[in-house]
């Protein structure tokens, strides 16, 4: 089959690799209708994330065709339609039990190298480094999906690919970053990085009511959408400048007391200005640390006095000139994680069946997979107008001709 | 493949680097700070004494850091003892560690107590089966016995309390003197196992197959075979991220 392979920062190839089969009793096998390039996966794409090995298969955010299942999987069909949660999880842990699924105890088969990196080990998760199981992901033509009896869910025929492909990663995780929050009436919110994960959970802070939600970004194509979908105040770092002046401005946009939430929606590439870009672009390129962390830092120094700073975003290892003072001393409430996708499923898959919401929104780019280094370049350089691209295999769009054409 | 078709259980990964450490913990200190000291002398000097400084600076850092040294392996010298980090060890290696299961004891108890399944979790054992009475014999195989033949070993219980602890140890004229331990406690978070097993050459006499096996000990190592008792008892099924039944058979 084809797949998206990784051969080093900055050089993916579609590759011809073994079809995937089951292994495991609890195990399914999945053709691929569509999937997704994540902006965590441009952290894979850049090489700043340790443990990933030459011709890794990338991809976290997939659905597709039941086509094989295990002896144990007794809630699926072959030719069933399902949409997989990024992290694996066992569903029979003490972690899983409590619905805390991205900290599933068993689903990481490398869990000795994250408690070496972590002190302990969290889910593993589709194609994201061998740290984090070194799992086949998504970006290819079939996936192997363990503890399929508990992880994915069928999805109803009359929602296209498009409205449900993201309850896979990016709708749940700005959904869990916003509920995190705790908003109460009269809450306003900033979001650092209007991407597909700032995007929802924007969405998401108006689904907890939100009442003002600041979107920060340089990306004219993503503030318009933030304003446009959320009603979002847009705010541009390059307009404001380092640090302490985005303190300010976000302290003059509300009544002198600051965010009542923070939400960092953008991890451990973030672009700083002046001196502290230069000092954490040159420390993360000489691997002194590992992160890049101006969004959170700024988060942090902007947020009310006992407001909530929740971190979706990526980081992986060690970051520099964190103000911890400003946390101790402003009793912020820190929340963050992988996403427990499992848990939001069902809710969230009820809110678009529901007309809530259409995830299918932040979409810009509908692509080939055998074309998938080129969307990587057109997402990680914002070329075209690029927020979100959706990858389709080949095989999978003739199999829509097929039936299109039989109507 | 038909939907539902029976299949093998996923092997326990048999990879290993091959154990190379040949230095002791002392001499690794010393290689280190006369090694730097040397190469920080040869990069500020240059010059042939600058030059010759330099690169037996680099090596000796490398020796130090690495803790294995070429010219040892070309000599057959080896100073790594007991303990030491990079082993090559000629005592008794013990390993203790935790984790908590969420089974109840008496189920891990029974689990555990048939010997013979403990190859499926445990790696490098390939095979144990009933030996008589209250003994089994135990065969272990990995990247150091291709060449040298296996170890085998027959073992008896030393104490059983049904559902909180079973002690084995290796008997007289074994390859290897092994003994172990599995206790089970039950607390508010789950059942808290503690696994703990000795290795030591017979007498103290440590044969070659026997050191390349000692290398291949670690506690790292013993936490995995916890580890994948763990998954079995809780998932049912040991995690693997093969795609294909061969990949997971060869345990890559």
């Amino acid at each position: 089959m084809k797949a998206v392979c990784w051969h080093g920062a900055g050089d993916l190839r579609v590759d011809s690799v073994s079809d995937p089969q089951v292994i495991n009793p609890r195990d399914a096998v999945l053709k691929v209708s569509a999937t997704a390039i994540c902006g965590s996966d441009l952290h894979l794409y850049s090489g700043f994330v340790p443990g990933m090995r030459e011709g890794d298969v990338l991809g976290h955010e997939f659905m597709g065709e039941v086509v094989d299942t295990g002896p144990e999987v007794k809630n699926l069909q072959v030719g069933d339609r399902v949409v997989v949660p990024f992290t694996i999880g066992c569903g029979q842990c003490h972690f899983c039990e409590r619905d805390l699924w991205s900290l599933c105890d068993n689903s990481n088969p490398n869990a000795g190298v994250a408690e070496k990196m972590w002190g302990q080990s969290p889910s593993g998760l589709f194609g994201y480094s061998h740290t984090l199981g070194g799992y086949a992901g998504g970006q290819a033509e079939y996936v192997r999906v363990p503890y399929a009896d508990v992880g994915p869910l069928r999805v109803p025929d009359a929602l296209d690919d498009e409205q449900v492909l993201f309850l896979t990663d990016i709708f749940p995780t700005g959904y869990q970053a916003a509920e995190a929050c705790a908003l109460e009436p009269g809450d306003t919110v900033a979001v650092w990085g209007c991407g597909p994960v700032g995007q929802f959970a924007m969405a998401s802070a108006r689904m907890f009511g939100a009442d003002r939600i600041i979107a920060i970004d340089d990306v004219p194509e993503r503030l318009d959408m933030a304003v446009r979908e959320h009603e979002a105040e847009p705010l541009r770092p390059s307009e404001t400048g380092n640090t302490l002046r985005m303190v300010e401005a976000l302290r003059d946009m509300t009544g002198g007391r600051g965010p009542d939430a923070c939400i960092d929606a953008v991890g451990m590439e973030a672009h700083g200005f002046g001196l502290e870009g230069w000092y954490d672009t040159i420390k993360q390129s000489a691997r002194m640390e590992t992160e890049r962390p101006i969004a959170l830092r700024q988060a942090l120094m902007a947020c009310r006095k006992g407001g909530t700073v929740s971190i979706p975003g990526v980081y992986g290892g060690f970051a520099d000139k964190l103000p911890l003072g400003a946390m101790m001393n402003k009793a912020l409430t820190l929340k963050t994680g992988q996403t427990h996708v499992h848990r939001y499923l069902r809710p969230l898959l009820e809110r678009i069946e529901h007309g809530d919401l259409d995830p299918g929104f932040v979409i810009t780019h509908r692509m080939r997979l055998e074309d998938a280094p080129e969307a990587y370049n057109l997402f990680r350089d914002k070329r075209e107008g690029c927020i979100k691209v959706m990858l389709r295999p080949e095989s999978a769009r003739r199999d829509e001709d097929d039936l299109i054409a039989a109507h | 493949m038909e939907a539902g078709t029976q299949l093998e259980p996923v092997r326990v990964p048999r990879r290993h680097p091959e154990a190379y450490y040949n230095i002791s913990a002392a001499e690794r200190k010393v290689s280190l700070a006369v090694g730097a000291a040397s190469l920080a002398y040869g990069l500020r000097h240059g010059g042939a004494v600058g030059w010759t400084a330099g690169v037996t600076g680099g090596f000796l850092t490398q020796r130090g850091l690495t803790g294995h040294c070429y010219a040892n392996q070309l000599l057959g010298r080896n100073s790594a003892r007991a303990g030491d980090r990079g082993r090559s060890r000629q005592g008794p290696q013990r390993f203790t560690t935790q984790l908590t299961i969420a089974r109840r004891p008496d189920e891990l108890y029974r689990f555990w107590r048939d010997f013979t399944r403990l190859p499926t979790f445990m790696r490098f054992i390939t095979e144990v089966r009933p030996a008589g009475g209250n003994r089994t014999h135990w065969v272990a195989e990995g990247p150091w016995a291709e060449r040298t033949g296996r170890l085998e070993w027959d073992a008896e219980v030393t104490e059983d309390v049904p559902d909180e602890r079973i002690a084995w140890r290796s008997v007289e004229g074994s390859d290897v003197e092994q003994r172990g331990e599995i206790r089970f406690r039950a607390t508010a978070r789950g059942t808290e196992v503690q696994l703990d097993l000795t290795y030591a050459p017979p007498a103290g006499r440590l044969s070659a197959v026997l050191g390349r096996f000692m290398n291949t000990l670690s506690k790292e190592a013993a936490r995995a075979d916890l580890r994948r008792f763990k998954q079995l008892m809780e998932t049912g099924e040991i995690a693997t991220n093969a795609t294909t039944r061969a990949m997971a058979q060869g345990g890559a």
